[in-house]
């Protein structure tokens, strides 16, 4: 990965924070450090997002929450553990440019204590699991090498029996991921493209082939995988193309020992359209027919999506993934034409993956839909 | 600014301004752009010159003029050698103070258009700190304080003359005037004239410049090889179109190049409902990008006799089942 922390801004409330500490002692000696007495930073300029500060505060709000989905499109059930926002990496087709108006990496320094307060919640709640992610408002593993989110995270999947902790990433940083000794309950997983839209659009991510020999590794060392190919992009060759990942996957992964494969097609808010055609004006990833889906976001229309799920589907059958494959934010009709069956609702969707959880790691769960 | 020099504007020194030594354009002080002098003409005309201008003696001994730059070209049009001003040199000393003379004065008497909200930012600039201009001035300007629309403005001066004209008279919104201030110069008077022949509404210049932008990317043409499509040539020339239906067939055309499988599914579906005879207040709705599989019928009744009547239309009606799947592609 090419990026460097040029600056580092202390916000004053975050000073108390052990975490804060920690990060400060790892960085202090390569990296500037600045006390900021203000808690609002300067109006972003979106062509700018300023991905070389890391500003280290304390999130006043809940870091825990359901992913918002939308009721037109079914979804997963995920619950959003957000450590931070922003992102290192800079993929053209990153929703996060249109999504958050404050610049700079963004790491909040109270996580341990509002782990605590998670944990709680988790434990009040009856038979239900809790599927974690940290990896939507910023990449799981991309400043693990300075911030140590997995020296954290895991110990808090192992106290909790209902949760699973899933790590999404483009990176290699799995080096923190080695050295944890837990394994239960956490998943690793890779977002996944064809190899030339990895090239050419997720700017400053290793290769897909990087990516999985990192995700081989972790897998030898025992944990389980997950892959999400999302954005799946309309490009020119797209099925050769996906096809060489699912080859590379074929080539470095136990598929039996892959939990889930999301699939989503590219989608967007509208107001992210303007932001990427300036920012990347070489871009091809906006040359598809997109229309406004029945939640506002730009998709693809409903035939070329069905058409992409379905061949990804076929292919990854054909590497022996069946189990676990599912859409993210996509209609009944899509799901029934692309795969030949649908979960009932978002609920059934979140059962069905419930239940593969259930089953990966011998969690009591629901029934699969 | 000074309160006493506020105080003292009108008894700066009253002169005679030789009006063949005034140059035509603003100068360093004045902030009009795209304005139509008749009714002022017209009024110097019947009533003469009520309020005198303001000028001030500039390095090279002649005047520029701090307030009322329309009022002299008014004069000018009209004939008049000479004009009443008065000669602030002394009570507005700096060229600061002159420029927010000028400026408040018309402030509080009138609207900006944007052309003249960036003549004044960029005049501002030589006097005043960016940051100043961000917190004092652009609220005045009802712009918001963010350097990226201060940037804009200023870029707005580099437009040519004719799309400059457009935005102050507000034939061209501000959303299409930031797409084209980003554009190189051939592309932009291409697409600059497109909208001025077609007399494009505010709506549709944006979706002209978003079609036509993603085609030329996604096939990697330029703009005139776009329009060389004798498509756009039949529509323009076609003369039972008038400029607004013009203006809509090219707008469909262009849609139609960019979104080719949805245009054609579109129509499909399109054919396929208007061949069913429906009942007087009845349609079939459907939405139009095809991503809900649902098609509405509504039906508009006073009393059920109506909707009986509305039903036994529909009924026997056999190109009911011949309405496709919605997305069945043809």
């Amino acid at each position: 990965m090419n990026f460097k922390i040029k600056k580092v801004i202390l916000e004053k409330e975050a000073q108390q924070y052990p975490f804060a500490k920690r990060v400060l002692e790892q960085l202090r000696s390569s990296t500037p450090v600045t006390m900021d007495e203000a808690s609002q930073p300067p109006f972003v300029d979106e062509l700018d997002p300023d991905k070389s500060t890391l500003r280290l505060l304390s999130f006043p709000g809940q870091l825990l929450k359901p992913c918002p989905g939308t009721r037109e499109y079914l979804c997963c059930g995920y619950q959003i553990l957000n450590i931070g926002t922003n992102c290192p990496l800079d993929c053209s087709y990153c929703i996060l440019q249109a999504y958050f108006n404050q610049p700079c990496l963004r790491v909040f320094v109270n996580v341990e204590q509002q782990l605590q307060a998670i944990g709680e919640t988790l434990q009040s709640s009856e038979g239900k699991i809790f599927r974690i992610g940290t990896g939507e408002f910023t990449d799981s593993l991309a400043l693990d090498p300075m911030v140590k989110w997995t020296q954290v995270l895991p110990s808090f999947a192992a106290k909790h029996a209902k949760a699973v902790l899933e790590f999404k990433t483009k990176t290699v940083s799995i080096e923190g991921l080695l050295s944890s000794p837990h394994r239960d309950r956490i998943v690793v997983s890779w977002s996944l493209n064809s190899p030339s839209i990895a090239a050419a659009e997720e700017h400053g991510a290793p290769s897909i082939r990087k990516r999985l020999e990192a995700a081989r590794t972790c897998q030898r060392e025992g944990y389980t995988l997950g892959f999400h190919f999302d954005p799946l992009i309309e490009h020119p060759s797209w099925e050769e193309e996906y096809a060489r990942t699912v080859d590379l996957l074929d080539r470095f992964i136990d598929p039996s020992k892959v939990i889930w494969i999301s699939l989503g097609c590219l989608r967007f808010m509208p107001s992210l359209k303007g932001v990427i055609r300036k920012r990347f004006p070489k871009t091809r990833i906006l040359d598809g027919e997109f229309i406004h889906g029945l939640d506002g976001k730009m998709r693809y229309i409903k035939p070329l999506r069905t058409e992409m799920y379905g061949f990804m589907k076929e292919k990854l059958a054909q590497w022996g993934f069946w189990k676990g494959l599912y859409l993210c934010m996509e209609s009944r009709e899509v799901w029934h034409k692309a795969f030949g069956w649908a979960p009932e609702d978002s609920r059934g969707l979140s059962n069905y993956l419930d239940s593969r959880a259930g089953e990966t790691f011998g969690m009591p769960s629901p029934s699969p839909a | 600014m000074r309160r006493r020099a506020l105080m003292e504007f009108s008894r700066g020194q009253g002169i005679h301004l030789d009006l063949g030594k005034m140059a035509d354009d603003p100068g360093p002080y004045t902030m009009s752009y795209g304005f139509n002098l008749d009714v002022l003409c017209e009024s110097i005309r019947k009533v003469g010159l009520i309020n005198s201008p303001l000028v001030a003696r500039n390095q090279e001994g002649t005047f520029d003029i701090v307030s009322g730059y329309r009022r002299i070209l008014a004069l000018k049009a009209l004939g008049e050698r000479n004009a009443f001003c008065h000669d602030v040199t002394t009570v507005l000393a700096s060229p600061l103070e002159r420029l927010l003379a000028a400026f408040y004065e018309n402030l509080a008497t009138r609207k900006f258009n944007d052309m003249e909200k960036a003549m004044l930012l960029h005049k501002l600039q030589g006097h005043v700190g960016t940051e100043e201009i961000l917190a004092s001035f652009m609220p005045l300007l009802s712009l918001p304080s963010h350097e990226g629309t201060l940037k804009f403005y200023l870029k707005l001066l580099t437009l040519e003359e004719g799309i400059q004209n457009a935005v102050a008279v507000e034939q061209i919104s501000i959303k299409v005037a930031k797409a084209l201030v980003e554009m190189e110069e051939g592309l932009r008077q291409a697409l600059f004239h497109w909208i001025s022949v077609l007399k494009l509404n505010l709506n549709q210049q944006m979706k002209f410049i978003e079609y036509v932008e993603d085609i030329r990317i996604r096939d990697e043409v330029t703009t005139p090889e776009i329009f060389s499509d004798e498509v756009f040539l039949k529509v323009l020339e076609n003369p039972r179109l008038n400029t607004p239906q013009k203006a809509k067939a090219v707008l469909e055309t262009l849609r139609v190049k960019r979104f080719p499988r949805l245009a054609q599914a579109q129509q499909a579906i399109e054919s396929a409902v208007s061949t069913i005879s429906m009942p007087p207040g009845a349609s079939i709705q459907y939405d139009p990008y095809l991503e809900d599989p649902y098609y509405h019928l509504e039906i508009k009744f006073k009393h059920g006799k109506e909707l009986r009547n509305a039903i036994d239309i529909l009924h026997p009606s056999r190109n009911l089942e011949a309405l496709p799947e919605l997305w069945t592609e043809p």
